[in-house]
């Protein structure tokens, strides 16, 4: 077990997932971004940076989890894998899904489903869900 | 809360403790994570610093269909 890389990877991943990006509208991946009460086009502006926000940040994520596979601490094919499998997969179709979405009420929801996933992932790994 | 300063505290921490406990290799991972954050956050800040909507619009979809299609494959390596 690496576990002094482990350690650092979950300390990244959660910083990832829970704290805010600098200079961003939303409050984490784990919450969606507030919702203003401003013209159309601006909440469409800051929904559109929002989504932006979100897709770096998932992308960080995803470093996080190639790294942790590459460590062996994610095992392919093994259980736990087959869950973090499934749940990128689900965070990565409500993230699309809140891209497309037509009305701001389906971009918050989307984007409560990515975040709930992600946090899922973050469990996963940290050992608190088998 | 600033999350590149944040990443850079980390790192400075597995530097401090790398020797001690003889882990180069996972320092070298550790690193790339803290590489992968500085770029996230140079990517975001490109984004907002965007005036025009259409280059925020062209840009986004970009950056989501990248990252969507390489959330694909992360999931199928681990499957």
């Amino acid at each position: 077990m690496r576990a002094f890389f482990h350690s650092f990877a979950l300390a990244a991943f959660a910083l990832l997932i829970m704290a805010p990006v600098t200079g961003c509208t939303t409050t984490g991946l784990g919450d969606p971004p507030p919702v203003t009460s401003g013209p159309v086009a601006d909440e469409l502006a800051t929904a559109k940076k929002a989504i932006g926000t979100v897709a770096a940040a998932f992308d960080m994520a995803l470093d996080a989890v190639e790294e942790l596979r590459d460590a062996g601490v994610l095992v392919p094919g093994s259980p736990k894998g087959q869950q973090v499998a499934a749940l990128i997969r689900k965070a990565d179709k409500a993230l699309v899904a809140a891209q497309n979405a037509v009305t701001m009420a389906d971009y918050v929801a989307q984007l409560g489903i990515f975040g709930g996933a992600m946090k899922e992932v973050s469990q996963l790994i940290e050992g608190k869900v088998q | 809360m600033n999350i590149e300063k944040l990443g850079r505290d980390l790192l400075a921490i597995a530097r401090a403790a790398a020797p001690l406990i003889g882990k180069a290799d996972e320092l070298e991972a550790a690193e790339r994570l803290v590489d992968s954050i500085k770029t996230g956050v140079g990517t975001v800040k490109d984004l907002l610093g965007k005036d025009s909507p259409a280059e925020l619009d062209d840009a986004v979809d970009e950056l989501v269909k990248r990252v969507s299609d390489r959330a694909k494959r992360v999931a199928d390596s681990l499957d």
